[in-house]
C-alpha cells in the first residue's frame, strides 16, 4: 500500500535550517508589514518551496497557488502540492499526480489540504493547514515551511493619480507653482490611502459629491492668504481659488501635512488614520454641497442631506410643532440679543452630543466628524450619539459596519 | 486678517460713511438686486402694511430691512403680526422675545427679536428661495465697516454695516449671503461696544 508522505516539522528543520535563519534576516531588513488588500493585488500565480531530506536525498516539495486565492473567485481558489512522495526513505511518483487543495486568498492566508494515508482510503484522511505570514513563507504548526519564491505577488499594484481619476473621476494635483503655497506632492502611501478612503465610501455618497480635485498642501491657507497651521484639510465648493460661475465640478479638498499628526484618534501611532479620517471628513462636506450633477448648493443648509442630519438627531422634526424649539431639539441658529447669531446646540443630552469639540461648531461639522468617527472611532460615536450612529448606519452606509476603520 | 485693523476699521468707516452720502445723493440709485424679484424686499408701490414705519419713506434701511416692512427700533410687535402674521412660535428670554417664522431655508427659523414691544434686531437666512450673492452687497453698500469670523460654516464671515443697521454673514468664495442681521443703525463704536466682545476674532475652524 503506497503511503504518502508529507513534509512534516521533524524532517523539514534539519534541511530549512539555513532558509529560516535566511528569513529571520530577511524580516529583519524589511519590517514594513505587507497590508495589501486583496482588491489591491493583480491575480498572479505564486510558487512556494522547500527541499526536504529523504533517505538521504533531496526532496523537493512545490506548492502553486493563486495570490488572491478563494477572495479573488472561485477559480483562482485551487492549489496544488507538486513533489513526490517519500515512502520509507524512498522517493516514489505520486500515484494520483499532484495533490489538490485550496488558498484562502492574500498575504496571510490558508493554504488547505486533505491527505490520505492509503490512496483511495476515504477514511484514512486528514486536513492540512499551513498559514502563509504576510505573503513570504508558510508555517505548519508555527515552524516554517515553504519558502515562497515570489513575494512580490503580494505587492499591492501602484495606486496613481491616473487610477484614482479614472477610477473616481477625481484629479489628484501635487501642489505646484500655486500662489502661497509651498509645494509638496503626494507619496505612494499617501494615494494608497487616498484610494482606501475613496473606496469605502458608500456608492451614493462617492457619486453624490461636488468634487473635481484634491491637492496635497503643506500647509493651510484662508481665503485672505493667512497661514492656518492647525488645519488639517479643508473644503471649497466653488473651487480654490474660487471661480465665478461654479458648479458641482468646482469643488477642491486640500490636503495638508498635518493630516499626518496622530493627535485625533487612538490607536493611530503613525497617523495614517487619522490622514484617512481627514480625508473622509472633507469628502462629506463635498456631499454636503453637491445638489445634481450640474450644480451645488451654495448654502449647505438648503441640501436635503444637511436637512435629513440635524433631523435625525432631533426628537421633533416639525418646525411647526412647540417641541421643535426646545432646548434639547438640536441644533437651533440662534439669536440671544446681545449677541451675534450663532449656531446654538442646547442643553445637548448626554446620550446625543457631537461626538467631538470641532463637530460642534455647526452641523456640517457635526455631520462631517460624526461619519469620520462612525468609520475610524465607532465605540466614541456611539457613546456620545446612538442616534448619529444608527442614522449613519442605516441611511448613509446601508448597514456596513466598522472596527477601527477596518469593515466588519 | 482676523479682524479689520484700527487703521482698515477707520478706511472703511469713511468708506461706508462715503457710500451712504453718495446714495443720499443719488437720484434714482438700483434697490438691492436679488435673484428672486417675487421673494426679495422690493420698493413698494403702495406700503406693503400701511403706516407701517419706513415702509414707503423710501429710508435705505427700511428698503433692505432683514424682513419686509419689520424695521428695528420702531416696529412693534402688533406691526410685526400684522405684517408676517403670527409667529410659527415665540418666547420669552428675559426681557426679550423672539418671534420665530419659517424662512428660505427648509428648518431654519426667521427671528424677529422685540423688547418692550418693539422689534430690536431681525435675523433672516438666504437660501435657494431667496438668494442674495455677497457680490451683490458689496456692489451696493461697498466695503464694510467691520469684519469678524462666523460659525455659520468653514469660510464664512460677519461682515457689518453698522450705520446701516445691516449685519451679513457671507461667503465670498462662494459668492453667498447665508443670512442678514438687521438692528436700529449705529456707528461703529456704538457697534462694536454692543458686539465687539463676541464678534469671533479667530478663525473658530482650528481643530
Amino acid at each position: 500500500m503506497a503511503v504518502k508522505t508529507y513534509p512534516t516539522w521533524g524532517k523539514m528543520i534539519r534541511n530549512a535550517g539555513l532558509a529560516v535563519l535566511v528569513l529571520l534576516t530577511l524580516q529583519l531588513i524589511f519590517t514594513l508589514p505587507a497590508e495589501a488588500q486583496i482588491e489591491d493585488l493583480e491575480p498572479v500565480e505564486v510558487t512556494a518551496g522547500n527541499t526536504f531530506d529523504c533517505g538521504g536525498k533531496e526532496w523537493v516539495v512545490q506548492v502553486k497557488f493563486w495570490n488572491v486565492g478563494a477572495l479573488g473567485g472561485e477559480s483562482y481558489a485551487q492549489a496544488s502540492l507538486i513533489g513526490d512522495n517519500c515512502i520509507n526513505g524512498k522517493l516514489v511518483p505520486p500515484e494520483m499526480g499532484a495533490m489538490q487543495g485550496r488558498f484562502s486568498g492574500g498575504p496571510n492566508g490558508i493554504l488547505t489540504m486533505d491527505y490520505c494515508l492509503g490512496a483511495g482510503n476515504s477514511s484514512n484522511c486528514r486536513t492540512v493547514e499551513w498559514q502563509l505570514v504576510e505573503g513570504k513563507y508558510f508555517t505548519l504548526q508555527g515552524n516554517i515551511h515553504f519558502i515562497v519564491q515570489n513575494p512580490e505577488a503580494f505587492d499591492p499594484k501602484p495606486i496613481t493619480a491616473e487610477y484614482i481619476f479614472t477610477t473616481y473621476g477625481i484629479q489628484v494635483l501635487d501642489s505646484f507653482d500655486e500662489a502661497g503655497y509651498e509645494p509638496t506632492s503626494w507619496t505612494n502611501q499617501e494615494l494608497r490611502l487616498l484610494d482606501e478612503v475613496l473606496r469605502e465610501l458608500p456608492p451614493a455618497i462617492r457619486n453624490s459629491l461636488a468634487l473635481s480635485r484634491i491637492v496635497r498642501n503643506k500647509v493651510g491657507r484662508d481665503q485672505e492668504g493667512n497661514l492656518q497651521p492647525s488645519w488639517n484639510g479643508v473644503y471649497s465648493a466653488c473651487g480654490s481659488p474660487p471661480q465665478k460661475d461654479c458648479s458641482s465640478s468646482s469643488g477642491v479638498i486640500r490636503i495638508f501635512d498635518r493630516a499626518f499628526t496622530p493627535n485625533l484618534l487612538s490607536n493611530d501611532p503613525d497617523g495614517k488614520k487619522k490622514f484617512k479620517a481627514v480625508i473622509l471628513h472633507e469628502m462629506i462636506h463635498a456631499h454636503q454641497y453637491f445638489k445634481d450633477d450640474q450644480s451645488m448648493y451654495r448654502n449647505a443648509l438648503d441640501s436635503p442631506v444637511l436637512q435629513n442630519w440635524m433631523d435625525a438627531t432631533r426628537n421633533v422634526t416639525d418646525i411647526y410643532d412647540p417641541g421643535f424649539k426646545n432646548v434639547d431639539n438640536g441644533w437651533i441658529y440662534g439669536s440671544f440679543p446681545n449677541t451675534p447669531p450663532q449656531w446654538i446646540l442646547w442643553e445637548p443630552k448626554e446620550d446625543n452630543k457631537p461626538p467631538t469639540s470641532y463637530g460642534s461648531k455647526n452641523p456640517l461639522e457635526d455631520m462631517s466628524d460624526s461619519v469620520m468617527m462612525y468609520v475610524y472611532d465607532p465605540d466614541k460615536l456611539k457613546a456620545t450619539s446612538m442616534k448619529r450612529y444608527t442614522y449613519i448606519c442605516d441611511y448613509l452606509y446601508q448597514g456596513v459596519e466598522y472596527e477601527n476603520g477596518i469593515r466588519k | 486678517m482676523k479682524t479689520a485693523s484700527a487703521n482698515k476699521t477707520r478706511a472703511f468707516r469713511f468708506l461706508a460713511i462715503s457710500a451712504v452720502m453718495g446714495m443720499v445723493l443719488a437720484c434714482n440709485f438700483p434697490l438691492l438686486r436679488t435673484a428672486d424679484p417675487a421673494a426679495a424686499p422690493q420698493e413698494p408701490a403702495s406700503p406693503a402694511v400701511p403706516g407701517l414705519p419706513g415702509a414707503t419713506s423710501g429710508n435705505d434701511t427700511a428698503l433692505e430691512a432683514c424682513l419686509p416692512a419689520v424695521v428695528p427700533g420702531s416696529t412693534t410687535r402688533a406691526q410685526v403680526t400684522a405684517a408676517l402674521g403670527e409667529p410659527v412660535q415665540s418666547r420669552q428670554e428675559g426681557e426679550f422675545e423672539n418671534l420665530y417664522y419659517p424662512s428660505a431655508v427648509p428648518k431654519m427659523f426667521d427671528v424677529v427679536t422685540l423688547k418692550d414691544q418693539v422689534v430690536v434686531r431681525v435675523v433672516a437666512h438666504h437660501g435657494e428661495k431667496h438668494p442674495l450673492g455677497w457680490s451683490e452687497v458689496l456692489a451696493r453698500h461697498g466695503e464694510p465697516a467691520h469684519q469678524a469670523y462666523s460659525d455659520f460654516s468653514q469660510g464664512s464671515r460677519t461682515y457689518s454695516f453698522p450705520e446701516k443697521g445691516l449685519a451679513y454673514i457671507a461667503n465670498p468664495e462662494l459668492d453667498v449671503v447665508l443670512a442678514r442681521w438687521c438692528f436700529p443703525p449705529m456707528g461703529l463704536d456704538a457697534f462694536l461696544a454692543e458686539y465687539g466682545s463676541v464678534l469671533l476674532e479667530e478663525d473658530p475652524f482650528d481643530r
